[in-house]
């Protein structure tokens, strides 16, 4: 099997929904094929042909060009990679349960929206309700990993219900918001309203947040075994924060208003 | 321009003709009388189909404050039925709460041409008539919802007579542009706002200390001595629950000779027996029905699946909010004049009680035996979304088919039904009186309903197929107006409907009056409330439905 390399022909004039390019979805086709499929552009739809240049690649899987007007990269992908160069816009990865999706630049609002499995990298920032319920859902990202290397906007996993995301970067606010349960860890800052309505689930951050939502208490630092056991299981986690998963965290307990089973670990 | 459509067998019960081979023509709109060949004329070839006039369904919660909501609730439905990309659609979906354009087309795909929202509230009615005009190829109305505001009760609980009763109704139907009057729950739901959680026909309701029957027979009064020609639309007490039978046949006798319209009758017909204490009371409730001929109804069948649920009866939607599907749902009081409550609801084939309401249903379709007096309904979208329909059909066409639905539904359910002991089969002439003849007479709408010369040119082929489900699925042609706005299942075209509302005179004092009441009672001016016939369908204004002498 081989895959296929889109390249932009000029930046996108209006949006284009791109949930149907997966590898799953072009598997088997040939380049006259992938070029005549259409795709929505705008109010109406657009030949791919039209609007990127088809190549067939060696390797398998999917390289597209990015763009702020590509909405809906890799979602609803199972299987297979695809890779950006550059930016994309809204709902990339949207409700993806498998495979990889690789964002060379930055990515928009509802990022990994209600991700159940998979493997999300972006090299830049992304924007807000990263890891989110997709609309109507109530529940945000079931799992999977996320990995953002920049910082991200307002509501980072918003009702999130298990999974791991990881940020480099800062966090805008209400991050946690709703938590039901899986991992935050934040290398940056926390920005005001963090861990509103947070049930269970757990929250790493580096540094101590300035102004958390009510309802956490303050339980004193302490030593995890299992931040060690973390450190050395999952990669992910100490790349992020390098020395400072060496097991000790101040524990705030929270929040207290949605029952206080939740966590928060400020690791510095 | 001409069109002649040549070849098909039509179906007209309106107008006594049952599949008889013959041309329909149709000029500006309307069909007109033969005029021989000659003249230039558009000739459609309907050879192989079935000829019938535009689909009217009476009863279908399109547009208004519930409606909404349930869009607003069910987002992820509009995300798994997205509109196809194309010239016509690519914006909105949806199917259990489908949004205005996807509503319009939905509908129209299936040959269907009028639609009525049963339950406008004074106070949404604004919006319901915005949304409606924004609903294409479809034209449509709705019904009011009076029956528990404290106007009505007040008027009725200080004895003020009937010609003040029939002077507001008149006055609230003109001035939200209705033309019918529902009742959800008389009397219930004004119960609600005084702690009361139930309230049976014969039960005096806090407060007001009035029965539900003193309510619905007033209505009924008013509405016949004002003329309005679809009588009292009513969903009556106890929706829902278990051994309702006794209240529905009981509203039933309450009627005073006036007629009355029992709307999904299907949720009304539940029995106690059975070690489950839930059981089928149709049979009952179709005795009954054949028994009055004043009285109608329209079915409310449930399908199985996904839905949304949206009433007007906050107080049977509360009691349901344990069970929705997915777990959320809205409750809401509006303009402390009436209620509403959103509950999503899948149901499934493998529940005892869900099976059980679709054999209910059924057993009601095929135990009434005047097609005249009962409707093709889902209750959209609270026992299904419409665009089940064409399944629907085929369950009543078609008996093996039904049978071998019945045989993979919960076997406690299929035990407790006698579905499978009913033979009968609906014909095509049956299906043409339920889906379009009698809803069009009911509501008054001469010019619907039938092919007859003057009739609205709302013509719709169907090729003759054995697989009914598909037949009614895709009609090979739908004109609205004259205009084709669907070839073989696909919109071709999109049209603007139009609006009916009826308009019976009331006494210029009860202006006055009313504009006292809603300077004290209400947070806005009655000049503001009343909606202009320049509102209607962006200046269209409304048709107005002949009243009854």
């Amino acid at each position: 099997m081989s895959g296929f390399r889109l390249t932009l022909k000029a930046p996108l004039a209006a949006r284009v929904d791109a949930s149907s390019l997966l590898p799953a979805a072009l598997a088997g086709a040939n380049v006259a094929d992938v070029a005549a499929r259409s795709l929505p552009f705008g109010t109406g739809t657009a030949l791919l042909g039209d609007l990127f240049a088809v190549e067939a690649t060696e390797q398998d899987g999917l390289v597209i060009s990015g763009d702020r007007r590509l909405d809906h990269v890799g979602a609803g992908m199972t299987a297979g990679e695809v890779r950006i160069e550059g930016s994309v816009g809204a709902a990339a990865g949207a409700g993806m349960s498998g495979g990889r999706l690789t964002i060379s630049g930055d990515a928009g609002d509802g990022l990994a929206a209600g991700l159940s499995g998979g493997r999300i990298e972006v090299f830049g920032n992304a924007g807000d309700r990263v890891g989110g319920p997709q609309p109507g859902e109530r529940q945000g990202m079931r799992g999977g990993v996320v990995s953002i290397a920049g910082s991200v906007g307002d509501g980072l996993g918003a009702r999130l219900r298990g999974g791991l995301i990881l940020v480099g970067g800062n966090a805008g606010t209400c991050a946690a918001d709703g938590l039901l349960a899986g991992t935050l860890a934040i290398a940056g800052r926390l920005g005001p309203g963090a861990g509103r309505g947070m049930k269970r689930g757990t929250v790493l951050v580096a540094t101590a947040p300035d102004a958390l939502a009510p309802g956490f208490i303050e339980a004193g630092p302490q030593d995890f075994i299992a931040l060690k056991l973390l450190a050395r299981r999952v990669p992910d986690l100490a790349a992020l924060f390098g020395g400072q998963l060496s097991g000790r965290a101040v524990r705030l307990v929270g929040n207290r208003l949605a029952g206080g089973e939740g966590e928060i670990l400020v690791l510095n | 321009m001409r069109t002649r459509v040549t070849g098909g067998r039509v179906f007209d019960p309106a107008n006594g003709i049952i599949d008889q081979v013959r041309d329909v023509v149709v000029e500006d709109g309307r069909v007109i009388a033969d005029p021989g060949p000659g003249g230039s004329e558009e000739v459609v070839n309907a050879s192989g189909c079935i000829v019938l006039a535009g689909g009217i369904d009476l009863h279908s919660h399109i547009a208004g404050g519930k409606v909404n909501l349930g869009r607003l609730l069910m987002n992820e439905d509009r995300a798994l039925f997205p509109e196809p990309f194309g010239d016509f659609c690519g914006c909105g979906g949806g199917r259990a709460a489908p949004t205005t354009h996807a509503t319009g087309c939905r509908y129209s795909q299936m040959g269907y041409t009028a639609v009525f929202e049963p339950a406008v509230v004074g106070a949404n009615a604004r919006h319901a008539h915005l949304e409606m005009a924004d609903i294409p190829n479809i034209d449509t109305g709705g019904f009011l919802v009076l029956g528990n505001d404290d106007f009505l009760l007040r008027l009725i609980a200080m004895g003020e007579g009937q010609q003040a009763i029939n002077d507001y109704v008149a006055w609230m139907l003109k001035a939200t542009q209705s033309c019918a009057i529902k009742i959800v729950n008389p009397g219930g739901i004004n119960a609600f706002k005084f702690n009361g959680r139930n309230l049976d026909l014969d039960e005096a309701g806090p407060f007001y200390d009035m029965t539900p029957r003193r309510i619905l027979n007033t209505l009924q009064r008013a509405v016949t001595e004002l003329g309005v020609p679809h009588p009292i639309h009513l969903h009556g007490c106890n929706l829902g629950i278990p051994g309702n039978v006794k209240t529905t046949l009981a509203t039933m006798g309450a009627t005073e000779g006036f007629p009355l319209h029992l709307t999904h009758i299907q949720f009304h017909s539940y029995g106690t027996e059975g070690d489950r204490h839930f059981s089928s009371g149709a049979a009952e409730i179709a005795e009954a029905v054949n028994a009055m001929p004043h009285i109608s109804v329209d079915v409310g069948q449930i399908m199985f699946g996904q839905t949304v649920t949206a009433s007007a009866d906050l107080m049977s939607q509360y009691r349901n909010h344990n069970i929705a599907d997915p777990k959320k749902w809205i409750g809401m009081d509006i303009e402390m004049d009436a209620a509403c409550g959103v509950v999503p609801f899948n149901y499934r084939d493998t529940s005892f009680v869900n099976a059980l309401q679709w054999a209910i249903g059924l057993e009601l379709f095929l135990l009434i035996e005047d097609p005249w007096r009962v409707y093709l309904t889902t209750d959209h979208p609270n026992g299904g979304p419409f665009t089940s329909y064409p399944h629907l059909i085929r369950l009543l066409m078609d008996k093996p088919f039904r049978d071998h639905h019945l045989r993979q539904i919960h076997k406690a359910a299929r035990s407790h039904t006698r579905l499978e002991s009913i033979a009968r089969e609906y014909t095509l002439e049956e299906i043409a009186v339920v889906t379009r003849a009698a809803p069009a007479r009911t509501l008054g709408l001469k010019d619907r309903g039938h092919l007859g010369p003057g009739a609205r040119a709302d013509v719709v082929l169907y090729e003759d197929q054995a697989d009914r489900e598909a037949m009614f699925a895709h009609p090979r042609l739908v004109m609205k107006d004259g205009e084709v706005v669907v070839v073989n299942g696909e919109i071709v075209a999109l049209t603007e409907g139009r609006t009916y509302a009826v308009h019976p005179p009331s006494d210029p004092l009860m202006d006055k009056r009313l504009e006292r009441w809603f300077d004290e009672a209400v947070g806005l001016k009655s000049s503001h409330y009343q909606i202009a016939d320049s509102e209607i369908r962006g200046g269209q204004g409304p048709e107005i439905v002949e009243l009854k002498p």
